[in-house]
């Protein structure tokens, strides 16, 4: 758009001058028209503003330049005008105080002076009529008019003037003297000044006037003005200001509304209302001013004669008598043009479109006219000679004619207009330059096409930005539209040519439908891309010999053409357009674009950034499966690669390439099949390193190989054969010759298993379907690739085959096994070239798994491969290995519940359900189940009773031996518990490992099996126990020595054995074993035993409940009388279950022992014993006596006091009532004389003793003790059986 | 399917391509209404219309014209676009025809189909 001559494309709007506030070049904003062109008067006040020095004295300075700067800010200076709704808008300059505007030419005078036809008429310096004007003789419209009404010729003048006031300096007429303080003179010089003033503005106001321009003055008053306390003389200011004003505005002779403005002093902001208002009010004058010159413009054309007259020759009537200088004076035509411009450009300074509209496209037409050879309108004009100097400028006012047409309709929102404008611009010229020989196959052409669409892509996009819409075409389109006609909201297209056509009801005129300007921008580039190519033709043409020069542009126009960068400028255009594609969303447009953009690189040598590019967008079209588009990226790529020498690029581009999805024929395949290979392996390619490495990844890019991987089996145990299967398949197309890889690589998550096949150079015809065996493989060690499994095998691929590779590997531990890689690759000298199929992203398929069955005959040859089909879809590319499950079953038998210390015998019974023999080995551990008490378990488990040595609660590494297959095997083991009546778990764990294949390394380890059970086991206590001790009376025994200082007790122990079990119990044996005492003096003997008295205590069976007495008489000997508790011993029970249990037959279990405490003796702290002695056998009538034996224990004596309670049974002798005394340590015997009346039991007479201190109520009762009896209790007293008397 | 000269194909699986920002954008447009399936115009570019439709179960034509400088009316491009549906049916129907394979349509009939509705005359569309 910048080669246009800006007034030709800028908006116009009505042009106000200002004088009195200095110029524009005070703000810097643009250069003031003016300039230069007037004398600046040496004391002007501008003059005296833009000295620095007085700069200070100026106190108005700011106000003026304020109101300068508000007036300018809303200069447009824009190809898009302030808009329909803008508030009335002047573009501003401002003028010097004594600027003379341009004088008028004679001609512009009111009509009714000017016709003279005899006068001689001047012409504006710029006419065509005036020699020495750029359009004469026979131009058209040259730029400068534009400009002049745009800049310099103003529709309304409008003079800032200050009131004079004493205090102010005196720039006007400085020569006057002048004394503020003159009394009187103040006043009269106010008047003579306002007089000079006045005379000056009237006279400015005439000459205007005269001019048919409007003039406003507008009175600057000064804060000196108005301020009284400044000036005491002043009071009267307000009246006499007003006085003032009145005078001046009626000697200057203005209105006081429309044309005098009195602007008081103010802040800044206050400013800018006046500065609207004063727009708004001049701005009607201002298009009243343009609406005349229209006026008289059209009066003008109106006079001029028909072009179709026949007398194009002769100038127009007003002109005749001119004589003309130019050989050929512009033509009727070419008047009719200027005139129908002119009133375009004043309707569309006056803001009225739709005339200007109507202008230009009438000034527009008749241009057109001009380049055509022979003209419609003027008959028998020619055109005008072509790449003349005003053949190019008419074809520039055309153009920007053709713009300013279609600016003007998006201004009034008539956006197909426009467009169609656009297309009439585009296809006249078409047409015009096709005849003319410059047309389609000319760069000139193209650049001018491609300059066009740009230009309107770019006032588009200023529309839009200015707050245009591509319109809405759901509601301009379609009166007639029905419900089934949808549009979208989509700004694309726009229908609102359909109104414009009653026929069309709901249809379309594709050309007439306005777009984003990113459509245009990308037509633009496009051409430019032509151009670009055109210009290249032409350059070789132009090396040619004896080539014919005059079809050849002019030498300069091949020189500007030269100097362009057309791919930069494409690039730039494509660019816009893009971004303008972006912004609205449209994706796979940006990405067309981008492969343009990035072919208009490749087409300038710039292989990098296009290789870039076409990457980039290679992506999406690979992902949507445009193969024909990706196909076109990837040879555009290949060339970009191979210019660049990416050698690595270029062989992934030939193998994707290779894929048939690219609908390419066989013999471009076969080439690019034999330049891959010859990359590969033929060519020296200087500076490459040493080894190439291109890992390709498959499922990136369009492959011709397929790979699918399935393991045959779900899971897989440990140690077992896995067999999975790799099938490559080939396309029906490609690979157009056989294709023989170097090695196929499989890649698994634990890298022990990886395979590496080699190529066998096997030069057999390949089939259709082939099964390659690549089980025992052997391990080696390849350089690169570390210790591997390898087999060489046929890798040579024909198109549309199956490979299937089946292998085997064998799990070593439990988890996952995946494959996860695949690799087909290439290894050459130079290369190393991988075609990578990643297997680790889940890919989806739905067909049913297949297995290839194939077997290798006795000729090592393979049979005719079938498929059969495995359960499941999709591929399976891991397998889960897990511990092989164990095929063995243990059963245990037993009778419970387990008594406590008993050998529990359990019978475990190990059935092999395997299919070999296997040897087998057992561990068995018993747990109690309270687990802080297992450590202190004295529990055991034995294989055999009989040994107790070295026992503990578990059994390793038992060897049961071998099973055979289906067989069993019994063995039984022995458990022991003790103390605790908790139940325990036996936990069992057999493990075994097939009779062939026993591991050589010890459980746990790669190759056992292992099987566990677990039982419970409830114990019970095989008995209770109870025990009873009490102490013999001392009389009883005799002492062994008087003098002795031991002291012997006797006591009689009783203890009492439930059988709690079951079942029945074989009692062998009961033993007390004493424990030694802690005290060597201390000693204890049994003096006699129940047991020892009882022969025949051999072998008792005691059932659940029974009771059993075992009675003991001990001696115990003590120095220490004062020893208190003593240790008597542990009781023990030798015993076995009475029957064995049902597990165990014909071995013999020992007897085991329950052992139980007797509690510990306690002996009475008393200080006085008393035993009675109650003779055995009383009988009826036969008197005895009742010994008591009182021992004093202290060293002092003691009173007894005894009385006796006399009851029916007996009679006794003796005192009722008495009292003794017994020594220190010493002892006393009191007797009671019995005689029994009654037979049976019987109580005794019952004897209370009394311990009598010195003092009232220090009584003790003395406990009676008798030996054999229980204690007395409360008012109990011993009873004894008396015997009848025999005769009864 | 190309049916003239004017273009390379390539331009035409560019075209295609581009359109389909387009028929994402209408379809969003046209929400959940059960609408017609004929989108319109829904761009031109250089001297080429391009014309969207898609099938209720979202397969979507493209028809690309070479613009007259005349109303194309709206019946018309919907009539053509019909035609082709019934052929792409016909297709569809054929229990050979593998509706998920992603490879393009490779039947014969199919094609001649098409390339006869490519030159019908424009009366011809008008009347199905």
């Amino acid at each position: 758009m910048d080669s246009y001559p800006p007034e030709f494309i800028l908006h116009h709007v009505p042009l106000m001058a200002v004088i009195g506030l200095g110029t524009a070049r005070d703000l810097a904003e643009q250069p003031t028209p003016t300039n230069g062109s007037v004398q600046n008067s040496p004391g002007s006040k501008a003059q005296s503003r833009r000295s620095s020095l007085s700069a200070a004295s100026i106190p108005r300075q700011p106000p003026s330049k304020a109101l300068l700067s508000l007036l300018t800010a809303k200069n447009q200076v824009g190809i898009w005008g302030p808009g329909r709704n803008a508030i009335a808008g002047f573009h501003v300059v401002a003028v010097e105080k004594n600027h003379q505007f341009p004088p008028r030419k004679p001609t512009m005078r009111p009509p009714a002076q000017t016709h003279h036809p005899n006068m001689p008429v001047a012409h504006s310096p710029i006419s065509p009529l005036t020699s020495g004007s750029p359009v004469h003789p026979d131009g058209l419209i040259p730029p400068i008019w534009v400009k002049k009404h745009r800049e310099v010729l103003p529709s309304v003048v409008v003079g800032f003037y200050e009131l004079w006031h004493h205090s102010s300096p005196e720039p006007i007429n400085e020569k006057e003297e002048i004394s503020p303080t003159q009394e009187g003179t103040i006043e009269s010089m106010d008047k003579e000044k306002d007089y000079i003033l006045a005379m000056e503005i009237n006279e400015r106001r005439k000459s205007l006037l005269e001019r048919g321009i409007k003039f406003s003055a507008v009175m600057l008053l000064k804060t000196q003005n108005i301020d009284k306390t400044m000036d005491e003389r002043m009071f009267l200011k307000d009246q006499a200001m007003d006085e003032r004003l009145a005078y001046i505005r009626r000697v200057s002779g203005l209105d006081a509304r429309h044309a005098f403005f009195v602007l008081p002093p103010s802040q800044h902001g206050d400013f800018q209302d006046f500065v609207t208002n004063l727009q708004k009010s001049l701005y009607e004058y201002g298009l009243n001013y343009y609406r005349e010159h229209g006026k008289r413009v059209k009066r003008k054309r109106s006079r001029l004669p028909s072009p179709s007259g026949g007398n194009y020759m002769r100038p127009p009537p007003p002109l005749s008598e001119k004589p003309s200088t130019s050989p050929q004076p512009l033509g009727v035509q070419g008047w009719m043009i200027r005139y129908d411009y002119k009133l375009a450009t004043f309707a569309e300074f006056r803001q009225d479109m739709e005339a200007a509209i109507r202008y230009y496209d009438s000034a527009y037409n008749l241009i057109i006219d001009l380049f055509a050879p022979q003209s419609s309108i003027t008959p028998g004009a020619t055109g005008l000679p072509i790449r003349s100097k005003r053949w190019i400028e008419a074809r520039m006012l055309a153009d920007t004619i053709s713009l300013k047409i279609c600016k003007l309709n998006l201004y009034i929102d008539s956006p197909s207009a426009a467009l169609s404008q656009l297309n009439k611009h585009v296809s006249t010229f078409k047409d015009i330059s096709n005849t003319l020989g410059i047309g389609e196959d000319t760069f000139e052409y193209w650049a001018w096409l491609s300059k066009q669409y740009r230009v309107f892509a770019d006032v588009l996009e200023i529309a839009i930005r200015s707050g245009f819409t591509i319109p809405d075409p759901e509601k301009i389109s379609h009166n007639t539209t029905t419900s089934d006609f949808r549009f979208s909201m989509s700004s694309m297209s726009s229908m609102s040519t359909i109104s414009n056509n009653p026929n069309t009801g709901s249809g379309i005129n594709p050309t007439m439908v306005l777009q984003h300007p990113g459509f245009y921008y990308y037509i633009a580039a496009k051409y430019n891309s032509l151009r670009r190519k055109k210009f290249l033709n032409l350059e070789k043409y132009m090396k040619k010999e004896g080539i014919d020069k005059s079809i050849l542009p002019p030498q300069d126009t091949l020189d500007a053409e030269q100097s362009i960068d057309h791919s930069t400028l494409t690039i730039e255009l494509y660019t816009k357009s893009y971004e303008q594609f972006k912004t609205q969303k449209t994706g796979r447009m940006t990405l067309y674009l981008a492969s343009e953009i990035a072919n208009t690189y490749l087409d300038a040598g710039k292989y990098e950034t296009a290789l870039k590019f076409f990457e980039r967008i290679a992506k999406t079209y690979r992902k949507e499966h445009w193969h024909t588009i990706l196909e076109s990226i990837l040879r555009w790529s290949l060339v970009c690669a191979k210019e660049l020498g990416t050698w690595e690029k270029v062989v992934e581009y030939l193998v994707e390439l290779l894929s048939d999805q690219f609908s390419i024929s066989n013999q471009q395949r076969i080439e690019i099949h034999s330049e891959l290979m010859d990359i590969l392996f033929k060519m020296n390619i200087d500076n490459l390193p040493e080894l190439r490495q291109i890992v390709i990844d498959m499922d990136e890019i369009n492959s011709f190989l397929t790979c699918r991987v399935q393991f045959k089996d779900d899971a897989t145990f440990i140690g077992a054969e896995t067999f999975f299967q790799i099938a490559f398949s080939t396309q029906a197309e490609s690979p157009p010759i056989p294709l023989r890889f170097t090695f196929l690589r499989l890649s698994f998550n634990d890298s022990y298993f990886n395979h590496f096949l080699r190529d066998n150079n096997n030069e057999k015809d390949s089939t259709k379907l082939e099964w390659i065996d690549c089980k025992n493989c052997l391990q080696e060690d390849i350089e690169g690739e570390g210790l591997i499994w390898v087999k060489d095998v046929d890798l040579n691929f024909n198109k549309g085959i199956t490979k299937v590779f089946e292998g085997s590997i064998e799990p070593k531990e439990s988890g996952d096994l995946q494959l996860q890689a695949v690799s087909l690759g290439f290894l050459t000298d130079r290369w190393k070239v991988e075609l990578h199929f990643n297997l680790k992203n889940t890919r989806e398929e739905h067909s049913k798994r297949k297995w290839l069955i194939g077997n290798n005959d006795s000729k090592d040859q393979v049979t005719k491969p079938t498929y059969t089909v495995l359960n499941g879809t999709g591929e399976r590319t891991s397998i889960k290995a897990t511990q092989k499950l164990a095929r063995l079953d243990i059963q245990a038998k037993h009778s419970a519940p387990a008594l406590l210390d008993e050998y529990y015998p359990i019978e475990l019974t190990v059935v092999n359900s395997e299919q070999d023999d296997v040897k087998t080995f057992l561990n068995a551990e018993i747990v109690t189940d309270v687990p802080s008490n297992s450590e202190n378990s004295e529990d055991f488990i034995t294989l055999d009773p009989t040994t107790t040595t070295n026992v503990s609660n578990n059994l390793r590494d038992i060897d049961i031996g071998i099973i055979p297959s289906g067989e069993s095997v019994v063995k039984i083991i022995y458990v022991l518990g003790k103390k605790s009546n908790l139940p325990r778990t036996l936990h069992l764990t057999v493990y075994y490992a097939s009779t062939n294949s026993v591991p050589s390394t010890p459980f746990p380890s790669r190759g056992w099996i292992e099987k566990k059970e677990d039982f419970r086991i409830h114990f019970i206590t095989p008995f209770n126990f109870s025990f009873n001790i009490s102490q013999q009376s001392e009389s009883i025994c005799k002492r062994k020595s008087e003098n002795s200082m031991e002291r012997v007790e006797r006591y009689f122990l009783v203890a009492k054995i439930t059988t709690t079990s079951p079942c029945e119990i074989l009692v062998t044996d009961i033993d007390l074993n004493l424990l030694g005492q802690a005290n060597a003096q201390t000693r204890m003997e049994i003096t006699t035993s129940s047991i020892e008295i009882d022969d025949d205590f051999q072998g008792q069976v005691w059932k659940q409940g029974n009771i059993y007495i075992v009675n003991y008489l001990l001696e115990l000997t003590l120095m220490d009388i004062k020893k208190l508790d003593i240790d008597i011993g542990l009781l023990v029970i030798q015993w076995k279950r009475n029957q064995q249990s049902s597990v165990v037959k014909d071995i013999k279990i020992p007897c085991t022992e329950s052992t139980v405490v007797v509690p510990q003796l306690i002996r009475k702290k008393a200080e006085i014993s008393a035993f009675i002695r109650i003779p055995p056998n009383p009988k009826v009538g036969q008197l005895f006596t009742l010994v008591y034996k009182i021992i004093n224990w202290t060293s002092s004596e003691k009173k007894i006091h005894v009385n006796i309670e006399v009851n029916d049974s007996f009679v006794f002798s003796g005192y009722k009532q008495t009292h003794f005394i017994v020594s220190g340590m010493g002892e006393h015997c009191f007797k009671v004389n019995c005689f029994p009346l009654i037979g049976g039991k019987m109580k005794l007479p019952k004897v209370n003793m009394e311990k009598r201190g010195e003092f009232e109520g220090d009584e003790e009762t003395i406990n009676i003790i008798a030996p054999g009896y229980k204690e007395v209790i409360e008012d109990d007293y011993f009873v004894i059986f008396v015997k009848p008397k025999v005769e009864i | 399917m190309n049916l003239t000269n004017s273009h390379p194909d390539l331009k035409f699986h560019y075209i295609a391509h581009t359109s389909c920002d387009f028929i994402d954008e209408r379809a969003i447009v046209s929400g959940s209404e059960p609408a017609d399936t004929y989108l319109g115009l829904l761009y031109t570019m250089e001297d080429l219309a391009v014309y969207g439709y898609v099938t209720n179960t979202k397969v979507k034509f493209v028809v690309v014209l070479s613009i007259p400088d005349a109303v194309i009316k709206n019946t018309d491009i919907k009539n053509l676009f019909k035609k082709i549906h019934n052929v792409y049916i016909n297709q569809v129907c054929n229990p050979f025809y593998n509706l998920d394979g992603k490879k393009s349509i490779v039947s014969k009939k199919f094609i001649e189909s098409i390339d006869a509705i490519g030159s019908m005359s424009s009366d011809e569309v008008v009347s199905p």
